[in-house]
């Protein structure tokens, strides 16, 4: 079973094209983290239950979440001769229905989204199907760019030959066989990627500098530690595609000579854990871990370690002192992870949204990729829109794309018909921007200009009816909660400018106080040790340039007119 | 020598020290808490910071933790840095309003009063007694606990901890006073039976042998004082200098000091009743990047000079053979999935066997240890650069790592050579020669056991 070379490949690749366009019916349940908590598990085993008990001529399958949790359980029903057909919100009711309209040949109308025009398959037009609306101009599908989140929700996540039909690990054969590790990392640097973990730090220059260093031993650290509030990229990504991530990651290895990758996965994450651990076990069966990857020399094992729960571990040197088994603090820089990171070795950690980007890349050529986005930021990033929109969910935008367009064409702008008070881009670091400044382009450039910054891609909505006091001392709680304790500004600063914001909030400062708590944030902004400390005081300074009726609101009344 | 400029002064200091080093040199004073010359740099309490302008950015850097480089210019008291320092003091001074070392330092900055909410603590987590527990003294008894303002230095449950070994140096290094000497520890050791009073010399590792027999009170005890005055601060410092003995390298390969050595290139650990064998340093560098192993199964017999694994790397191949008699009770189980750990960290991660001997006594007398080992490498390493210097048309010295492709670049027949003079030491030993294919015969005992 083990893919040795490339008629492996080709014969895997027809076996999904097979399983992607059945020849007898087939249904896949969503059955990731977010379709599991909906019940989505529950409708898998009734399913299973009918099929045996009236023995159906139906297969049934699994599939990741796309994006859009509300919308979940989401299945997919593939009949022969039909493109596949999505539906949201299932329930055992509407499944039962479904398998009687199978049985008649029928189209369900129920829940229906929309179609999925294969990319991988040819089109076949039915008449019947023109009123359907197809997967690019469905609702919540329109407009966006899916490079990265296209497979998510339409393939089985576990099932190797569908991935490989959709045109995976053609990026790693050709790198083993067409293309040396300096290669390699040329074509990261020519594609002009920057880590989407939050730094947006150049992804190529990094892995050149970790090929050059000499050492004996260096590591891959997939960052998956995904503890932004709002944030769920990376859990769709490893629940809907995880071979992708595999692919990635095993391209960094080659590309920087390491034999060991580690996936740093956030505790809150139990089900993605089993999951990624199952995708690990099929990967080394295939061949695509463990040892000779693909029918090369080249060797890597690749490891699941789950985290202990604290948002300071996503900062990238935490993250190793606890994968060392430390408690898991900030390290002084020099020395960068690139010199001396995991057991002082040389170390990558890339988010992984950065490294599902590198098949992409290797296999489309860097050019192709730095077509995408601004001139500084290159390729699509997924942006989570929460909050008070009409259709929460995963985005995934070319860079540069417009605020307003993501807000108000695709999310489907304010829930209730209200007024849009203020929009926060990189929960929780970015600051709050009011509803004049929306009309500009996502880009890390553009938003550092702005004081801000990008972060990770969390765009929360808040209407009008919100007290921005109450939220930014909501935002400031997080941040005492989880500061580490190490760097005394973080420590006792951010402390302090919550004990302020509450006095501010109940009524009982003055203005001296909003001065004070202008003071410490500029302190705290340069003398923090790392970038959680750094970026918890921003969203209050720019949030008192913004909203300063608010704070005099609350300073001057003792309380807003829409706090409770 | 490095020249840098600090408050437009030009100061020259050494490779690899630090700015707040190379400013006491020249009397420029810069507040800190949270340093210790003896010790890693923590970067915790931030009142060390200085702008440092480098390239044309200025920002601002722990001035304890980041290293000189050529041309900087770093500026120590600016505008913002003294107001940021003050407020700092005055956050120090809201957590510790009633310990003086806070006190004292927030009156140099000139800050008499805070007007920050005021707690009651005695500790400004600078970290130290932690780090001198886990850094110096080797010993991680005490460690932090929770988070935040919540944290706090504390051992394992805040239990007295089994670990410890009651040198005090995390009261001596301690700045406020609030870290207590273990005293619970003392009292239990007192009810210990004579031989398991272990003196906290010996814990420390100065002493290989002494029991104490003065009830633990070491300030009566002639063995203290002679270390107190030895040492010019307290005796756990003095621990760095005897370790750093304990990774060497000779004749360019590495050694660790708790293992055994075989003549084959096998390092052999004793693990209560079983060994744990690897392949030493020298065989790696020769090697390079292992990309394939071939191993005899789990619960097999070996005899010495068996063959013990067959490893290939850089097109190349290469037999090691066993150095003790027994049974194979474990093989690591990363190194079948991938190999190439081996040649990532032979002596950690990238173990191979683990075998239950016959003889152990037997056996740790035939294997090199200490003095006889390092002695050993060392005439095995002129031996291989004379051999390389004669048989090939490379340029290798001790002083640098051989280069990854070594192996690759050598004609099947020096490879040969290398391989008979190297390590088939032990096969020619041994009057039985096994191959391959017969290599390992399983006793039947053994099989029924299994």
């Amino acid at each position: 079973m083990k893919i040795q070379n490339i008629w492996d490949l080709n014969k895997l690749e027809e076996k999904g094209i097979r399983s992607l366009a059945p020849k007898r019916p087939k249904i896949s349940i969503g059955l990731s983290t977010c379709g599991v908590s909906l019940g989505a598990d529950n409708i898998f085993e009734k399913m299973n239950r009918e099929k045996e008990k009236h023995a159906l001529k139906i297969s049934i399958g699994q599939t990741g979440c796309s994006g859009f949790c509300d919308l979940e359980p989401m299945a997919i029903v593939r009949m022969p001769g039909k493109p596949p057909l999505l539906y949201t919100q299932m329930t055992v009711k509407k499944i039962k229905q479904m398998i009687q309209d199978i049985k008649r040949k029928k189209i369900t109308q129920e829940g229906l989204l929309c179609k999925i025009g294969d990319p991988a398959l040819p089109r076949r037009p039915d008449p019947l199907l023109n009123e359907i609306p197809d997967y690019q101009e469905a609702s919540p599908f329109k407009d966006q760019y899916r490079l990265l989140l296209g497979n998510c929700g339409v393939i089985d996540p576990l099932s190797v030959s569908e991935y490989v039909a959709m045109g995976g690990y053609s990026a790693l054969y050709k790198a083993f066989y067409q293309m040396s590790p300096g290669e390699v990392v040329e074509e990261v640097i020519r594609s002009g990627l920057r880590g989407r973990g939050g730094a947006w730090f150049p992804t190529g220059i990094k892995w050149d500098m970790a090929r050059k260093t000499t050492s004996e031993e260096k590591f891959v650290i997939c960052n998956a530690d995904e503890g932004d509030p709002g944030a769920y990229k990376d859990r769709t990504i490893m629940e809907g595609n995880p071979f992708k991530l595999f692919e990635g990651i095993v391209l960094a290895g080659y590309a920087i000579g390491s034999h060991l990758g580690l996936i740093y996965l956030r505790e809150e994450y139990p089900h993605t854990y089993q999951f990624l651990n199952k995708a690990i076990d099929i990967a080394k069966r295939y061949g695509l871990l463990g040892r000779n990857v693909l029918g090369s020399n080249f060797n890597f094992t690749l490891k699941v370690i789950r985290g202990g729960g604290s948002y300071v571990c996503g900062e990238e040197t935490a993250l190793m002192d606890s994968l060392e088994g430390e408690v898991g603090d900030p390290r002084l820089r020099p020395p960068f992870p690139i010199e001396k990171g995991l057991w002082e070795q040389p170390t990558i950690v890339n988010n992984v949204e950065t490294l599902a980007n590198i098949p992409l890349i290797i296999e489309h050529g860097g050019e192709w990729y730095a077509g995408i986005g601004t001139e500084k930021a290159k390729g699509t990033k997924i942006f989570s829109v929460i909050g008070q929109v009409q259709q929460p969910g995963l985005y995934e935008v070319p860079l540069g794309t417009n605020l307003e367009d993501v807000i108000f064409k695709m999310a489907g702008g304010s829930l209730n018909g209200g007024q849009i008070k203020a929009v926060q881009v990189g929960s929780p670091f970015g600051s709050f921007l009011p509803r004049e400044k929306l009309d500009i382009s996502l880009d890390p450039e553009t938003l550092r200009d702005m004081g801000s910054m990008i972060g990770s891609g969390v765009i929360v909505v808040l209407d009008q009816e919100t007290c921005l006091v109450d939220i930014l001392l909501h935002t400031l709680s997080f941040f005492v909660e989880e500061s580490c304790g190490k760097c005394a500004p973080c420590r006792e600063g951010v402390f302090q400018m919550k004990e302020i914001m509450t006095a501010i909030y109940e009524g009982r400062a003055t203005m001296k106080d909003l001065t004070d708590l202008i003071d410490l944030g500029e302190m705290i902004k340069d003398f923090a040790l790392c970038a959680l400390g750094g970026g918890a005081p921003l969203i209050i300074l720019n949030g008192i340039k913004d909203f300063r009726k608010d704070f005099e609101a609350h300073i001057t009344t003792g309380k807003c007119s829409w706090s409770s | 020598m490095i020249t840098l400029e600090i408050d437009g002064k030009r100061v020259e200091a050494e490779k690899g020290s630090t700015i707040l080093n190379a400013a006491q040199q020249v009397g420029i004073q810069i507040p800190y808490f949270c340093y210790h010359k003896e010790m890693e740099p923590y970067g915790g309490c931030r009142l060390c910071m200085v702008e440092v302008t480098e390239n044309g950015f200025t920002r601002l850097q722990p001035s304890c933790a980041y290293p000189v480089k050529n041309d900087i210019i770093v500026k120590t008291s600016t505008e913002r840095l003294i107001k940021g320092r003050k407020i700092l003091a005055e956050l120090l001074l809201a957590r510790c309003p009633n310990i003086d070392s806070v006190i004292n330092l927030a009156d140099s900055l000139g800050v008499k009063k805070t007007r920050f909410l005021q707690t009651d603590s005695d500790c400004v987590l600078c970290g130290l007694c932690v780090r001198v527990c886990r850094n110096v003294a080797k010993v991680g008894a005490i460690d932090f606990v929770g988070r935040g303002r919540n944290r706090r230095p504390a051992t394992p449950f805040d239990m007295p901890s089994d670990d410890c070994i009651g040198c005090g140096s995390c009261a001596y290094v301690c700045p406020t006073g609030a870290m207590k000497m273990e005293y619970e520890n003392v009292l239990r050791w007192r009810k210990l039976p004579g031989p398991l009073r272990k003196c906290r010399y010996m814990r420390m590792g100065f002493i290989s042998h002494k029991v104490c027999a003065n009830d633990f009170q070491c300030w009566n005890c002639e063995v203290d004082q002679r270390m107190e005055d030895l040492s010019t601060s307290h005796p756990v410092f003095m621990l760095r200098e005897a370790r750093a003995k304990e990774r060497e390298r000779f004749g360019g390969f590495e050694m660790l000091s708790d293992r055994l050595y075989d003549e084959g290139h096998i390092w052999v650990k004793r693990i209560n009743g079983t060994v744990r064998i690897g392949i030493d340093d020298f065989t790696r560098q020769i090697v390079g990047v292992i990309n394939d192993i071939k191993l005899p199964s789990v619960n097999s017999f070996i005899r010495q000079g068996d063959p013990l694994c067959i490893i290939s790397g850089n097109e190349k191949t290469l037999h090691m053979y066993a150095p003790l008699e027994g049974k194979i009770v474990d093989i690591n189980p990363d190194i079948i999935d991938n190999p190439s750990l081996i040649s990532m960290a032979p002596h950690r991660r990238g173990w191979i066997l683990m075998v239950e001997p016959s003889d152990i006594v037997q056996a740790s007398k035939e294997l090199l240890s200490g003095r006889s080992a390092t002695e050993w490498m060392t005439h095995e390493s002129r031996k291989f650069y004379d051999f390389v210097r004669e048989n090939t048309e490379m340029e290798l010295s001790p002083e640098r790592p051989i280069p990854p492709d070594f192996a690759r670049t050598l004609e099947p027949d020096v490879w040969n050579k290398i391989d008979q003079t190297f390590f088939m030491v032990r096969r020619k030993r041994r009057v039985k020669l096994h191959s391959i294919g017969q290599a390992y015969p399983t006793p039947k005992k053994d099989s029924k056991s299994s």
